[in-house]
């Protein structure tokens, strides 16, 4: 009995199982997939402990591959750096095209301009991250995934967003609920209270729109006589 | 008895175990046909007016090759033909040639083609160079009055770069070579 005749009953089965990889592959790729963090930029985010192990996150290739245009500010992102193109790094979005924002130190500029399709990212851990600070507005196509949740560690396990993306929107001028957070009672809040106050502070670096010609006055003027719908109509 | 057992009298009515098989094969297929195209070889027809004495503007079938080693500059020289996802224009691959590595110095743009860089037509010819920065690429079309390329939006990040084109299928069938040779000008030889 010769080596490949012995396994000949298991060859059917493991066919079977390998013509799902390439699939798997599709659909992690396109779909939805479970991403490890490394590294301590998105502290506390993730990895808040160094030593206690590495943080496993759902991210979504949908949005971050086909439609990255759905993206809004405060989101977690993964993203290919920009100056090493292997490498995936984890940062959150703070501004999108046409905003401003006031740059921290390594920067050349004091205040930098967005350009279309570009966001500026940088990592919740302001000190020991490489972003947007080093390498300057990215490209919305070198953006991989959106991150939606936490996964494990299970006691840390939670939907991401809420928060900072309401605290952004805050800086564009929407009526938030956040002051529902702040004037929340008791222990059970403080996280909530924490995270708020350390968005609110990271977006006041922002200035949403502001880069647009004319700034927010003049944006503010187009919505109200229409926005979009009046775009291929003749404006007084 | 129905009508398409005059034409085939073995013909069985599928069951649903028989749509449920090819309907998994269908989509294992469809997994094994994606990762072709998105890791060994893919063909595409390149239309613009971008890349015009080498590719037509009507559109020129190519073929793709999408092997990642394959993408990175070792391998990857300056004169290849790439696909690059634009980073100004959403769900938009575009085809340009490179024409900086990392570390090379560039002159924007020597003829003059895009305004306000010290082209011919701003008094100099081509005054403005830009040293490309590590990991990214300089990369500009053929035809130099009608391609958007880093000449307007700055070397573009080798993460951007989708795959490298190598063969013409239609029409003018024929392997799309680098055309830059090194000229050897040494005197001991």
């Amino acid at each position: 009995m010769s080596f490949f005749s012995a396994f000949r009953p298991y060859a059917r089965p493991a066919i079977e199982v390998l013509l799902w990889v390439p699939f798997g592959m599709m659909f992690t790729q396109l779909g939805y997939s479970l991403i490890k963090v490394r590294g301590n930029s998105m502290q506390p985010t993730f990895n808040p402990d160094p030593g206690f192990g590495k943080d496993i996150v759902l991210g979504n290739r949908y949005v971050g591959r086909t439609e990255p245009t759905q993206l809004r500010r405060g989101d977690v992102v993964t993203l290919r750096d920009p100056t090493i193109p292997d490498l995936l790094i984890t940062k959150r979005i703070l501004a999108l095209e046409g905003d401003v924002v006031r740059t921290l130190p390594p920067y050349p500029d004091t205040y930098v301009t967005i350009p279309p399709f570009h966001a500026w990212v940088e990592g919740d851990e302001p000190f020991r991250s490489s972003d947007s600070n080093h390498f300057g507005p990215v490209s919305l196509a070198l953006v991989d995934s959106r991150v939606e949740a936490v996964v494990w560690p299970l006691s840390r396990a939670r939907p991401l967003g809420g928060v900072w993306q309401a605290a952004a929107e805050e800086r564009e001028g929407k009526p938030s609920v956040l002051d529902l957070v702040e004037g929340g009672q008791g222990q059970a809040w403080n996280p909530f209270r924490n995270e708020l106050d350390r968005a609110r502070r990271r977006m006041q670096r922002v200035y949403v729109h502001a880069g647009l010609v004319g700034g927010r006055r003049e944006l503010e003027r187009w919505m109200r006589a229409g926005g979009e719908e009046r775009r291929g109509k003749r404006v007084r | 008895m129905t009508w398409y057992h005059h034409l085939r009298p073995s013909f069985r009515r599928p069951t649903w175990w028989d749509v449920l098989h090819y309907g998994t094969r269908a989509v294992q297929g469809i997994g094994i046909v994606w990762v072709i195209q998105n890791y060994v070889v893919d063909m595409r027809s390149c239309i613009g007016a971008s890349m015009l004495p080498t590719l037509r503007a009507e559109g020129t079938w190519v073929l793709i090759s999408r092997y990642p080693p394959a993408l990175r500059p070792p391998s990857l020289k300056i004169g290849d033909l790439v696909s690059a996802q634009s980073p100004v224009r959403p769900d938009r691959e575009v085809c340009k040639r490179v024409i900086g590595l990392p570390g090379d110095t560039v002159c924007v743009d020597p003829v003059g083609a895009a305004r306000g860089h010290g082209g011919w037509e701003d008094g100099a010819g081509g005054r403005e160079h830009v040293v490309v920065p590590k990991g990214h690429v300089w990369v500009a079309g053929d035809n130099m009055s009608g391609s958007i390329d880093s000449r307007m939006f700055g070397p573009i990040s080798l993460a951007l770069i989708r795959g490298k084109v190598f063969y013409r299928l239609l029409p003018n069938p024929g392997p799309l070579e680098n055309a830059l040779h090194e000229l050897d000008i040494d005197d001991d030889d």
